[in-house]
């Protein structure tokens, strides 16, 4: 597929799926989406699979379970219905698909009905600035974004990609949060007010724990108030900055368990 | 403040913003107006920059107020674009589609629509920042729930939600053609049941063929 002319993948192309394909085949036979001519409609889909096949064209697998569905639907119609079937008035087997052709058709049309919009920077244009005031997720000084969570998940991941060590010899560590979080601080303590690279924040040598503990120890002081994660756009890197001193810094747990032990003198 | 000054006002607030603002936002900004005096300055700006003389608009989008360039004259704005925006494709438009309607909604309920992995067009339509992330939802797997963004409301012309169409709508001005059923880009709504679709009430005028 890779190197096939480019004439037979856009012709592919016109077909998102195998039910694009299939409401593409009864429009053009011109039936009703609710009475399909089942043996018509999957002699028509497997001739286009096998021509794909012949065009030396990879179908996705959806397209075979959407082969192996209509083979199944129009056996069921060629049975003659058992007693029981009969009885039960049992459902046009086609009607299941032809629900989802249906609610499948709808999305269609409200995808069209957007089409049909003007889009911005395409159709309209609005006032572009350098810097955006009115926000107030961003950094006026270095007009970046403050991060949503999917720019954290994927940093994190890229984070963990690049802590993949060559295995060595095992030893068990720990690491705590707790210990973490200080051990942030002590850093952040002496960058007040700077932006940090948030990649300076992991060792490069850290096993996949102290990466994750790192993280988790970041997410807390930001979620303390302590921290802001910045980022200038979507894939750029992710900054740290500290926003509060950590002056009166105090772990949560340990105010808890200080608190537990006076209750205990007392 | 004199109904001449605070249309300036909101006029230079308006130009100088580059998200929409909204009636609150504009409220929040001028102390001591009433929403009366807000809405007919607006009214105002808005009948200002109509006439064909005028190259921009005043558009209600995404909940709020925002200046726009007109749509005959995108050939001319273009020609000032550094970075030219990558079409959005068939597939693109239907995940988006699914997701306005359906939010908030998983990656497998799109994929059991459309009856293909929708994986990688959820992951450009985030990076596009049409779609967001919105929480997880605690069903067997925890499966991430997407929604629409602002974004999508600003980049659709859309003033909110309720302004696109419901399928039921759609069902009924489209259903019934059993026999030639649209499904391409080139199939297009005709006039008239344009004029049936619910109307914004801003100058939300659609695209003419040539998309």
């Amino acid at each position: 597929m890779t190197t096939s002319p480019s004439v037979y993948q856009v012709k592919l192309d016109q077909f998102e799926g195998p039910l694009d394909l299939l409401l593409h085949l009864i429009r053009k036979n011109e039936m009703d989406i609710r009475n399909i001519e089942i043996s018509k409609i999957t002699d028509q889909y497997l001739n286009f699979m096998n021509s794909m096949r012949t065009l030396d064209v990879d179908l996705a697998s959806e397209f075979i379970v959407m082969a192996a569905t209509l083979i199944y639907i129009k056996s069921k119609m060629l049975l003659p219905k058992t007693e029981e079937e009969v009885a039960e008035e049992e459902m046009d087997p086609r009607e299941a698909l032809a629900q989802r052709l249906i609610q499948y058709q709808q999305y269609k049309w409200a995808a069209q009905v957007l089409e049909k919009k003007p889009f911005l920077n395409e159709d309209v244009f609005k006032i572009q600035l350098m810097k955006d005031l009115s926000s107030p997720d961003l950094d006026p000084k270095e007009a970046l974004i403050e991060v949503g969570i999917y720019e954290l998940a994927l940093a994190f991941q890229d984070v963990l990609a690049r802590s993949r060590k060559v295995v060595g010899t095992v030893k068990s560590e720990e690491y705590s949060v707790q210990d973490k979080i200080l051990e942030i601080v002590e850093i952040l303590n002496q960058n007040l007010n700077q932006l940090l690279n948030f990649h300076m924040l992991f060792k490069s040598d850290a096993a996949r724990g102290e990466v994750i503990v790192t993280f988790l120890s970041l997410l807390e002081l930001t979620r303390l108030g302590y921290l802001k994660l910045f980022q200038a756009g979507y894939t750029s890197e992710i900054h740290v900055k500290a926003i509060k001193p950590f002056l009166d810094f105090m772990m949560p747990h340990s105010t808890t368990s200080l608190s537990e032990e006076k209750k205990g003198e007392a | 403040m004199e109904p001449h000054e605070l249309q300036a006002v909101v006029e230079a607030l308006l130009f100088a913003s580059e998200k929409p603002l909204s009636m609150k936002q504009l409220e929040s900004f001028i102390s001591n107006v009433s929403p009366q005096e807000l809405r007919s300055a607006l009214d105002a700006i808005g009948a200002i920059y109509e006439p064909s003389h005028h190259g921009i608009y005043l558009e209600t989008v995404a909940g709020g107020y925002q200046f726009r360039t007109k749509l005959d004259k995108a050939s001319w704005v273009k020609k000032i674009q550094e970075e030219k925006p990558a079409r959005m494709s068939r597939a693109q438009l239907e995940t988006l589609a699914i997701i306005a309607y359906k939010q908030p909604v998983t990656r497998i309920e799109i994929d059991l629509i459309r009856g293909v992995d929708s994986s990688h067009l959820l992951k450009t339509l985030l990076e596009k920042k049409l779609i967001k992330i919105e929480g997880i939802k605690e069903a067997p797997g925890r499966p991430l729930i997407y929604a629409t963004t602002p974004e999508f409301l600003e980049f659709f012309n859309l003033v909110d939600l309720s302004s696109l169409p419901s399928l039921e709508q759609l069902k009924e001005l489209r259903g019934n053609e059993k026999t030639d059923m649209p499904l391409f880009a080139k199939d297009t709504l005709d006039e008239a049941e344009l004029a049936e679709l619910p109307k914004d009430q801003s100058s939300n005028f659609n695209k003419s063929s040539e998309s």
